[in-house]
Formats: C-alpha cells, structure tokens, sequence
C-alpha cells in the first residue's frame, strides 16, 4: 500500500516535469536559459535520506526506463545514470548527522550530476550539437536555481511523504549493525 | 582468476553495463515502429498527461486571457485599418482561385488535396535535448510516421517521429538531431531560377535554422521566405518555414549557407496541425475509395 502510494507519487512528479516544460516555456525558456524541471530526482534523493534507500534505488531503475522510453526513445541513459547516482546517495547517507543539510546538497548537486553525466552522454551519442560553455550558462545554472526554488516549495509535502516507507531511521548505529550481520 | 570470477556484486554490475550500452545501441537507430511495452508505457503517460495538464491550461488560459485583453483596444484599432484591405485582397482572391481551377482543367494538372487533423499538444519533453513535443492522437487516429506538423497559424514546426496507438511524438525542427533534414526551396521573384537546398540543425544562440547546399552564385538575398519543397518526399510542397535572416559561406567554402529566422514560436505550442502528404497517383485511389 505505502509502495504504491510512493510509486504514483513518483509517476506524478515525472508527469508535472513534462506538464511543467509545457507550460513555462512560453515565458521563460526563450528569453534567459532552460529551465528544466528534475523533481524526480529531487523524490528520489528524499526518498533514499528519509525512507528507505533499497526501495529507493529499485525505483530510480523503474522511473530511469519510463523516463527514457517517455522522453527520448534511446533507452539506457536515464536507466544507467539514475542508478549511480541514488546508490552513491543512498552511501553517503549514514556518514551524516544533519540530514536537512544534507538533503539540500545532496539533491542539489545529484541534480547537477546528472545533467551533466546525460549532457556528456548525448554529446557522446551525437544527440546534441550544444558546446560546453552555452550548457553550462544557459541550462545547468538556470535549472539549478529552479530546482532549488521548488526544493524549498516542496520540502516539507516530500519530507512527510517519503517518511511513509517506514525505515526513516534516526540512529544510524543501528542500520549500520544490521548491514554488517547480513553480510556473515 | 576464480576470485575475480565469485564477486558476484562486480559481475552483475559488469552484466548490467553491458545490456545498458547495449541498449542504447538497439533504441539508437532510427526505429519507426516501437514495440509494445514502450507504447502502453507512452499511452499510460500521455493519459495521465492529459488528465494533470487539464486543470493547468485551465489556470494558465486565464492568464492568458488577462493579458490578451489588455492588448484588445491596440490590435481593434490595427484590425480596423486592415479590413478595408481585406475586402478587395478576398474578391481578388476569389477570382484567381477560379481562373486556377479552369487552367489546372484544362492543363490536366492533378490538385494537391492535403488532409490535415487538429490536434492538441498534451506534454513536451521535460529534458528538452531532443526537442519534441507529444500530441493526443496516435496510430488509432490516422497517424502515421513522417507526417507534417503545422503550428495553428499554418507554418512547418516539425514531423512527427513515432506513434503508439493514442499518442505521437513530433520531433520539432529544432532538435538538434543531425537526421533531420528538410528539403526546402527559396521563394526567388519571377523570372530567375529557383534556389534548391535543406535545412539542417539550429543555432540555439541566435534562434535560427541553417540553410545548407545552396550552389555558390546563387540569387540568395535576406528577407527571401523558405518553404518547404516536397521534393525530400517527406513532407508536402508549399510549407512556410522562415525568412532569410543572414547568408555565408559554409565551413569549406564549397556552397552557401544561410540562417533562416522560424516563422512560428517553437515555445508556444499548444495546437497543432498534421497534415498527410497525398500523391497524385495515391490521391485517385482514395477518392476511388471514398465513392465505395
């Protein structure tokens, strides 16, 4: 039940993210950059901090293949990049006390890896045509600062919500434990 | 050796690489049709889509409106003017439609007739690298791979690229896509010959489509219009896509190159038009078809 309710709360933030770039770029993307919307990202990241970061990393492979199949049609992108990065989330976890701190940064910066990581993919690929110095100040720096204006918008529905999948453990001590027995 | 062998963790992250590059590999190339588990997925989205982006055109029409109606009072005033104009521009109109008619009669020209549907714009995609949009009608709706798409105003904004059963995709001319390519003609004034070439990429800084092969000594000049020429057997003849904004020679210096300013708004893409591309010889066999 939690799952499910987690899982269409996920499909609804990549949902808006498409809704949004919709609507916004009349006003917005012409004249002063790209904004591009992550809130999947941001869901995610709140989910690994806060819930739980198992469930969290087998979602971000769901929502990877949807959101390729979805947006671009190559399937492998979002499906590899995606993964990485809430499993090194999902790591750097316990080594923290301040988890709101952390959760800014975190969601932050995932969000600028993975721009980056796909923008290197698809320049790869051949995909995109777009040099390093227009990306980084007509995309990455606007969608940074949007990202950050609806993490603050959103903080606290997401933080209530992705405590949901119950494990929002508060001594890591006792997480830590429990790995190390399964690993005997 | 066996050692590297039992890491099962290092294994399985080998196995999942090599599908993922594996995959992009296979989803690469240019596929028309894709299959079955990608279109319920497209379908589900574009259902759910539709359903969130009601409530939000609600909101943003109203806005909309607002603002449109502060500019009433200006474009009345403007309209006004332009429909003395527009009385004496129809009868003229009329009469050469007519005299068109009995000249394609007489010379046995066989007309052009062009479907086109309407269709609305229900998502676009939220990483705008590949620059393309998703409309409400899919294979069940008639459409087809490689169909035009036409802004409201009736200008070539794209072509739509792949269709599940109740949502398509339409890639925009602004993709940064290297395949996709337009053959177009340059609009010359009567009596010099026609200027032949396609369009190729956009310049995101200075918001404009690159006209490439036209021959060196060409009467290219600014402010000419580009349309779309039927001859890359894609799209139907006649389309307009922009005008001339700036001409130069290409990077080896072998023909010319021009920057062609859009006509349509590629941000603002609400509705749209497909329109399907019937042959002469295709068009006899519908019309055979519809008298059955």
């Amino acid at each position: 039940m939690k799952n499910s309710i987690l899982f269409l709360c996920g499909y609804l933030c990549l949902v808006c993210e498409n809704v949004f770039s919709k609507w916004t770029d009349t006003n917005l993307q012409s004249g002063s950059g790209i904004f591009v919307l992550h809130l999947l990202i941001i869901f995610l990241v709140f989910l690994t901090i806060y819930g739980d970061e198992k469930i969290s990393f087998f979602y971000s492979i769901v929502f990877g293949l949807i959101v390729d199949i979805v947006n671009s049609g190559v399937i492998g992108i979002y499906v590899m990049i995606l993964p990485i990065a809430i499993w090194f989330c999902g790591k750097i976890k316990y080594r923290f006390e301040n988890k709101t701190l952390l959760v800014t940064i975190l969601a932050l910066s995932t969000v600028m890896v993975i721009e980056m990581l796909v923008y290197s993919v698809y320049t790869l690929i051949g995909k995109t045509e777009m040099n390093m110095v227009p990306f980084l100040g007509y995309r990455l720096l606007p969608t940074i600062l949007l990202n950050a204006l609806v993490l603050l918008i959103m903080w606290l529905p997401l933080r209530k919500l992705t405590r949901l999948s119950g494990q929002g453990i508060t001594n890591p001590k006792l997480k830590l434990g429990g790995f190390s027995r399964r690993k005997k | 050796m066996p050692q590297f062998f039992l890491n099962r963790k290092l294994i399985t992250i080998l196995i999942a690489i090599i599908i993922v590059v594996g995959l992009i590999g296979f989803t690469l190339r240019d596929r028309l049709n894709i299959s079955w588990p990608e279109k319920f997925i497209k379908d589900t989205t574009g259902f759910v889509e539709n359903v969130v982006d009601k409530p939000v055109s609600f909101v943003a029409n109203i806005f909309s409106k607002i603002s449109d109606l502060n500019n009433t009072y200006d474009e009345n005033q403007k309209l006004k003017a332009q429909l003395e104009n527009n009385i004496v521009m129809q009868t003229k109109i009329y009469e050469l439609e007519k005299q068109v008619e009995e000249l394609k009669k007489l010379t046995g020209i066989v007309n052009y007739r062009n479907e086109s549907f309407d269709v609305t714009v229900i998502g676009r995609s939220a990483d705008l690298w590949q620059e393309s949009v998703t409309i409400d009608r899919g294979s069940n709706n008639m459409m087809l791979p490689n169909m035009a798409v036409l802004s409201a105003e009736g200008f070539l904004v794209g072509k739509v690229n792949k269709t599940s059963e109740f949502t398509s995709d339409v890639q925009l001319l602004t993709s940064s896509d290297n395949r996709n390519r337009i053959s177009v003609e340059v609009k010359s004034e009567a009596g010099s010959s026609q200027i032949y070439g396609y369009i190729q990429g956009y310049d995101i800084k200075t918001k404009t489509l690159q006209l490439r092969g036209v021959q060196i000594g060409a009467d290219l000049k600014v402010g000419q219009s580009v349309l779309s020429s039927g001859l890359g057997g894609v799209f139907p003849k006649g389309l307009p896509i922009g005008k001339v904004k700036s001409i130069s020679l290409d990077e080896v210096g072998l023909s010319l190159v021009a920057q062609v300013e859009p006509y349509s708004n590629f941000n603002d893409l609400n509705y749209l038009k497909v329109v399907k591309r019937v042959e002469p010889a295709a068009s006899f066999e519908t019309e055979d078809k519809d008298e059955l």
